[in-house]
């Protein structure tokens, strides 16, 4: 081992210098490439000392923004047999326990924070970085405590990075065709999926890309593309084990319609 | 009298009307009325013709639709999709 920390985003090898290697190396497996690939870009994060799990990875998601061939969006995703379930969105809506929540409903992982759609056929490539989680995010999970435990760790800020593996999945590093995008929102309480437009789908997923503005019109097409096939829905994620259940609903064709009766009365969370 | 710039491409999903502006690399997703405005901009209708035909379409208050309509064009013009020609 040559000591080099050489991460993958979106198909881009990034290698990390000025941080403590040996502390992220631990950390950040899942998405690390061997240390003798080439590196296409270089983070230097200067002598500011050992740097912070959630600063590495914002500055490779960075310096992955530009040489990315894809469109990436900033978006959680996980899969079951073969199809992807995209839930983009700024942060703070609740992406990352979402995912977390059905990772442990036996989902296998492709991001809780990026995906890279390819501009020819519209399918998706995750970035299976440890998902990182607030206090109450991981506290929703049944995480707190769970600090040391294996692929769990604290990481500063707050924030508990886990890996997949810790919450019973496995990282999906292949293209995958996206059938549901479902729009979180941290404010809705249990209720059931609602369906919306193709139009209101592509806002959200223009919304939250990063680089359409080096691809063009040809990113413009993939979000076109990728809104008009898979199906929109809105969805309330302030009960997050329901809301995980209504994304394993989607998959299974029940949908909406496997809703229990009468359970749609929930408020936002406490 | 308005009319669609030349370098805009269009594609449709799901009955709603999606553009790009190739000069600011600028997307926009239209919602149902603007989507109605833009099919019917042929550079010979004017704002009130346009109205006039949804507002029928619609069977809607011709006023009500006509704010609506120039609501969008206004939107439209802001993204220099539409320009607008004397007529």
């Amino acid at each position: 081992m040559s000591g080099r920390l050489v991460v993958e985003v979106a198909g881009v090898s990034i290698e990390v210098v000025g941080a403590d290697t040996t502390a992220l190396r631990s950390v950040l497996g899942d998405v690390l490439t061997p240390d003798d690939a080439p590196a296409e870009r270089v983070v230097d994060l200067g002598d500011a000392g050992p740097s912070g799990v959630e600063t590495v990875l914002a500055a490779v998601a960075r310096a992955a923004v530009e040489p990315a061939r894809g469109l990436l969006l900033h978006a959680g995703a996980v899969v079951r047999d073969g199809r992807a379930v995209l839930f983009p969105g700024a942060s703070g809506q609740g992406k990352s326990t979402l995912t977390a929540a059905c990772l442990q409903q036996g989902f296998d992982y492709l991001s809780d924070e990026l995906v890279a759609v390819d501009l020819d056929t519209g399918t998706v490539t995750g970035w299976p970085r440890p998902l990182m989680l607030t206090p109450w995010s991981a506290a929703t999970l049944g995480l707190d405590g769970a600090d040391g435990a294996e692929g769990v760790a604290a990481v500063g800020a707050g924030k508990t990075a886990v890996a997949a593996a810790a919450l019973g999945a496995a990282p999906v590093r292949s293209s995958v065709e996206v059938a549901h995008v479902v729009l979180a929102r941290r404010d809705g309480g249990a209720a059931p999926p609602v369906p919306v437009a193709a139009g209101d789908v592509l806002r959200e997923v223009l919304a939250a890309s990063f680089n359409h503005y080096v691809h063009g019109a040809r990113a413009w097409q993939a979000a076109a593309r990728l809104a008009g096939s898979a199906h929109g829905w809105l969805l309330g994620v302030g009960d997050v084990a329901t809301a995980a259940d209504a994304v394993a609903a989607l998959l299974d064709g029940s949908g909406a319609a496997a809703w229990p009766e009468g359970s749609g009365a929930g408020g936002p969370p406490a | 009298m308005p009319v669609a710039a030349t370098s805009v491409r269009e594609l449709e999903i799901d009955g709603e009307i999606t553009l790009f502006h190739e000069p600011t690399q600028t997307a926009l997703v239209l919602n149902t009325t603007a989507s109605d405005v833009w099919r019917l901009i042929d550079g010979h209708r004017s704002a009130a013709d346009i109205a006039a035909l949804l507002a029928s379409s619609y069977g809607a208050d011709p006023e009500v639709v006509r704010t609506d309509v120039e609501s969008a064009l206004d939107t439209l013009s802001g993204h220099d999709l539409v320009a607008t020609a004397p007529g």
